[in-house]
Parts: C-alpha cells; structure tokens; sequence
C-alpha cells in the first residue's frame, strides 16, 4: 500500500474523517456495552437479592414454626421469574428446609447443596448461573438462609442481542460517516485540487491570464486570491516588460537610421573633399612640371630641385587621396558573393609585385587549393594590401620568405599572410588597421597608412575578423577569417 | 386452547391439595409437573416439650397486645402457666435471657384460677385445668390475654391457640373471633401456618 503522506488530499481528509469517527464510535459502543453489561450483572443481582429478601422475610415464620410445606409454597412464588433454576431455605444449622426447582423434566448439572452454611449474605456468578444466598432473619435473630441459582442465559440473549444492535448502529454510523466525510472532502480539497490544476495550467501554458476560482471564504478561499493576485502581478510585469522591450527596440531602430544617414553624409562629405581636392592638385603638378619644361634653363638647379619636391608632395598627397577614395568605395561597393580559388588569385598578384622588382630575392610561398565564397573584386584589395605590405616590410632583408596559407580554428577556416620582414611591437597592435595610422616612419618604409584600414573594412562587410601577430624585426603574421 | 401460564396455576392448585395430605402423613412433598417443591421432612431432634415450649415464645413474637399492655415497659413480662407444668423446665430453658421489647421475661406457674392475676399476657392451660376449662375462659373472657393450650377442641371451646401434634410434626389451630374478642392482633405469617376454626362466640 502507498505511504498515507504520499495519497491526495482527498483520500486523505475522506479516511481522517472515516478514521475519527469510527474510532470515537467504537470507543462510544465499547463504553456502552461494557456500562451495560456491568448493569445486566447488577440488575440480575439486584432482582436476586429482592427475591431473596422477599421470600426469606415470608419464611420466617415457617422455619419458627417448623413448616416447611408452607415454606415451599412461599418459594414456589418463584415460578413467576423463569429465570430462577431452583431455590433453596436453610435452617440455621445449614439443613435444607424447603426448595423449589423449575423444571425437573429438565436435566440440570446445577442443583441445590443438601447443606448450606455460608454465614454471611453473598453471591457467585457461575459460568451459567448466579448463586446468590441472604440470610433470614427474625427480631435481629439468624434465623436460617435463602439460596437462589438464576440462570444467565436469558441476560446472555440479552447482552448478544444488545451487542449485535451497537455493531449494526456501529456499520450504519460507519457508512453515515463515509457518505458525510466524502460530502466534506468534495468541500474542502474541491477547491484545492482546482486551484493545483490552474498552477499546472499556467506553470505549463505560460499562461498568465489563467485565474483560479474562490469558491470558500476560508484559507483554500485566501490561497485562491493570493494567487490569483500574483497571477495579476505577472501578467502586470509581463506588459510592462514587453511595453519597455518593444521601446528599447524602437529606439535601436531610431539610433540605427541616424547613424546611417550620419556615415553616409560623412561617406558623401569624404568622396566630395577627395575628388574635389584632386582637380586643383592635378594642376598644381601640371603647372609644375609645364614651369619645368618650359622654364628650365631660367630657374636654375636649385629652383629646379624646389619644383621637383613640389611635384613629389602633389602627387604623394594625390596618392593619399586616391587610397581614401577607395577607402570609401570599399565601404559603399555592393558585396556580390561567389566562389573564388584565393590560390590563383594570391599567386596572380605575388607574381604582379614580382615584375616590379624582379631584382628581389623574394621566396613566395602560396597554399593549394584554397576556395571561399567572396567578393572576388574586394578579396583582391585585401590580397593586395596584404602581399605589398609584406614585400614592403620585408625590403630591407636580403632574403626573406612570404607565405599565404590556411589554418583550421574550431572548424573554420582562418588564413594568413605571413612574412619575416621588420615585424612590429605588438604593444600598437590596435593601432594597425586605423586609418593613417603608421606604426614605421615615412622614411624607412612608404605608405599612406590606409590599406589595412580598407582591409578591415572589407572583411568586416564579409562578416569575418582580422588581426596580427608580430615582432620587431622578426616578421608579421596576419590573420583574416571570411 | 389453555395458555400456559393458567395450566401451570390449576396444577399448582392440585399440588397444594396433594401436598397437605402428604405432609399429613409425614411423606416428601409430590412432584409438580411444571416444578418441584421440596419440603424437607424436619425431624425434630427436640423433644415434644422442648419445641412447644419454642411455639409458646413464638407465639408473642407474632403477637401485637392493645396500647395498655404494651406500655408496662418496665415491667417483666409475664408467660403464665396454669395447672400442671408439663414443660419440664424447658420453657425455661427456651426464654432464659430473652426479652420482649425490652422487657425481661419470666415464667410464672399458677395452681388455681384465682391466683391468675391479669399481668400475664400469656396463658398457658395445661391438660390437668381440662375440667375448669368454661370457667377459665370466662374469667379471661374481653381480657388482653393470649390463651394457649393442648386440650382437644380448645380453640372451638373458645380458647384462642390449640396446640397439636399431627405425626410427629406440631401444629396448632387458631380461633379468630376469640383473638378479636381479646383485643389481640396477629401477624398474617402466622395466621397462614395456622388452621384457623371457628369456635363459640
């Protein structure tokens, strides 16, 4: 059987119920019937004991006298009370005088002592009968005695008959108790069970607008509103979580279309400034140079030599110019994704670099077949910087070695462009892809500091990440992912 | 259809007259169909003498007296015995220390009539006073005094108790008009036991 702690509610209160009262009603009954048979033993004594005082008061006279016939008429008053077996006079020295037997066809193992000489009024309860005796006596003299035997089969009828009617009141009240207890039960664990299948509902439909039914005024009554306040206070925080959700996501939206429109002004403001910076450029250095040609032998060698670094510093500051206008066109190009073999197109433009300066003695190194899906127009940009960079930082090493290659990093592939040229202090790591930043000066390595600033650019549209590893003139490892 | 109960009491009416005869013979009582009466056959180991003597001292026991004679408290109360004592001293015996409300007993033998005196509340008439018998009674005659005696038919002569002997059992029989006539009262236990006859008025 399951363990009481582990049954519903609802068997629970029906056997408290069924429990309290049968134990009260069996200890009522067994209170009864035990007062009541110690009143059946008393009342059959009490009977006895007025029998004998009776008979024994009509007898004196017939001991005194010597009488006996007519004291067996006095005892033969006795058969108005079936119950008596048979009953007995004494003389004062114990011979029986007179006696009286009920039914003498009836074989009895009880009967009267030929002698009786209890000094004393007294009584024994047989297993089948009462032996009760009173002496007689007459003007405070002791005369003689009574012996009466009653049988107790009439009170033991009696006793099982009264039994039996408590055991019948004890199942009919039992049954009562059942049927109130269960009628009790449905009252109190009703509510109960209702409200644990609401909490199961809400708990399991997320469900807070669920609400419980009070149907008592009493504690199940108070739970039932306490929870259904909590279920309010809920649904409450749930609106106003969602209300600031939905705001918050607003706003994200707002702060979004500004800062688009903000970059794209910016964007359109950089384009104009480049291209509009170019024109008067260009005629700066075409002046120059046409003051060059045309003036030459006037000027001099050292007007000669001013113009000259006029033109360098144009057309330095028209390179810078054109470095930002891709700058920005990188960032307003639409990406048109495609598969592209980077081997051949990282070994197309190594061998670019290498015409410039066949002169090198440069080991390039270029993995096979490596695929991705990219702008094939923007990875050749990022390529580019990469590589020229890497042939830059290696200028000044009679022999140095430059490696394109791939890498698995949790299942992903990441490549790199690594060479064993200057390298650089990784203390300006995050100064490498800021647009004209430089981490080497003017002098010692060309540049416009923009490349790796598009570079980022780029593989930032594609999604992916760039960074660099390095050290000072022990080369520089560049890592991308798409 | 007879009921039960009234076939039973027709018995018991056929038992009593049954039983009388037996107990006139001195037998054990009959049977009873429907239940059984035992009156045990008493011999007496007394002698004659000694149990009427017994009689004699029951009898006041069951015997009330008018006002006046019941208030001689402080007086003995006097058991006469008239002619011939044929107790033997056993009435003697019998009363030795006893009292009647309260009051001492004491036997007292008379010879002769006149010396009679009215405080004896009981009279006993021995056999030997057969021949004064009328007179006697006369002379005792509205008095308060209980007259008990063995003379044949003396409760019919007009005596109040009559001694006898019946087998070997003692019975008496008693006179109810003369217990009126002495202003006597007697108790109905034993009045029962008794065969009452009706004597001269």
């Amino acid at each position: 059987m399951r363990p009481f702690r582990d049954l519903s509610i609802k068997h629970k209160l029906t056997w408290l119920g069924i429990l309290t009262s049968t134990s009260g009603l069996i200890l009522a009954c067994t209170a009864f019937v035990a007062y009541d048979v110690r009143n059946f033993y008393s009342d059959i004594v009490d009977s006895a004991t007025t029998q004998a005082k009776i008979i024994g008061y009509n007898s004196a006279a017939t001991i005194l006298f010597i009488d006996p016939h007519t004291a067996g008429e006095t005892l033969g008053a006795l058969r108005t009370d079936p119950d008596v077996i048979a009953a007995g006079i004494y003389t004062r020295d114990g011979k029986l005088f007179a006696s009286y037997t009920s039914d003498p066809r009836e074989p009895s193992s009880v009967s009267l002592p030929r002698s009786f000489t209890e000094p004393r009024d007294g009584q024994r309860f047989h297993e089948r009968y009462l032996e009760l005796w009173r002496r007689i006596g007459f003007e405070q003299k002791d005369i003689g005695a009574i012996l009466i035997l009653t049988s107790l089969q009439t009170m033991r009828v009696r006793l099982f008959q009264y039994i039996g009617i408590a055991l019948l009141a004890l199942l009919i009240s039992t049954l009562g108790s059942i049927a109130v207890s269960l009628w009790f039960q449905r009252r109190i664990s009703g509510p109960i069970l209702h409200l644990a299948e609401t909490t199961n509902r809400v708990s399991r439909n997320k469900d807070f607008s669920l609400r419980a039914r009070a149907e008592s005024g009493d504690e199940i009554g108070q739970l039932v509103g306490t929870f259904n306040a909590m279920l309010a206070r809920i649904q409450e925080q749930n609106q106003e979580l969602e209300q600031a959700r939905a705001e918050l996501e607003q706003r994200v939206i707002d702060r979004t279309a500004q800062l688009e429109a903000a970059n794209k002004e910016l964007e359109a403001f950089s384009y104009s400034v480049s291209h509009d910076l170019r024109a008067p450029l260009r005629s700066i250095d075409g002046f120059s140079q046409a003051v060059l040609e045309d003036y030459h032998d006037k000027l001099g060698p050292d007007g000669q030599a001013d113009l000259q670094r006029v033109r360098a510093a144009t057309q330095r500051m028209g390179q810078l110019i054109d470095d930002m206008l891709d700058l920005s066109r990188v960032t307003r190009a639409k990406l048109l994704r495609e598969p592209i073999d980077l081997s051949a197109l990282a070994r197309s433009v190594g061998a670019e670099i290498q015409k410039a300066e066949s002169e090198r003695n440069v080991e390039f190194r270029v993995a096979e077949e490596m695929v991705a899906q990219a702008d094939p127009r923007l990875l050749r940009i990022v390529l580019e910087n990469l590589l020229r960079n890497a042939w830059k930082f290696t200028g000044k090493h009679p022999k140095a070695k430059i490696e394109f290659g791939v890498q698995q990093d949790n299942g992903r592939p990441v490549y790199f462009v690594r060479d064993d040229g200057a390298g650089f202090d990784m203390t300006y790591a995050n100064k490498l892809f800021g647009a004209f930043q430089r981490l080497h000066a003017m002098t010692d390595f060309s540049g416009t500091g923009v490349g790796l600033a598009t570079v980022q650019r780029i593989i930032s549209r594609h999604g992916g990440q760039v960074w660099a590893q390095g050290e000072v003139e022990k080369g520089a490892t560049f890592y991308f992912t798409l | 259809m007879v009921k039960p109960e009234k076939r039973a009491r027709r018995r018991w009416f056929g038992w009593v007259a049954g039983a009388r005869i037996a107990c006139a013979i001195g037998a054990l009582a009959q049977l009873a169909p429907a239940f059984r009466v035992h009156a045990a056959q008493v011999v007496p180991a007394a002698g004659e003498y000694e149990l009427k003597a017994a009689f004699l001292f029951n009898f006041i026991k069951f015997t009330e007296w008018p006002a006046d004679e019941s208030n001689k408290s402080d007086e003995p109360f006097v058991i006469g015995v008239l002619g011939k004592d044929p107790f033997g001293g056993a009435l003697d015996k019998v009363t030795e220390g006893e009292t009647i409300h309260s009051r001492k007993i004491v036997v007292r033998r008379f010879t002769r009539i006149d010396d009679l005196a009215a405080s004896s509340p009981i009279v006993f008439i021995s056999v030997s006073e057969e021949r004064n018998l009328d007179a006697i009674l006369k002379l005792l005659d509205g008095q308060a005094v209980l007259t008990v005696s063995e003379i044949a038919s003396f409760a019919e002569r007009g005596g109040i108790v009559e001694l006898k002997k019946d087998g070997n059992r003692i019975v008496f029989e008693i006179n109810l008009s003369a217990v009126k006539r002495a202003g006597l009262n007697m108790n109905a236990q034993l009045l029962k036991l008794a065969k009452v006859v009706r004597g001269r008025s």
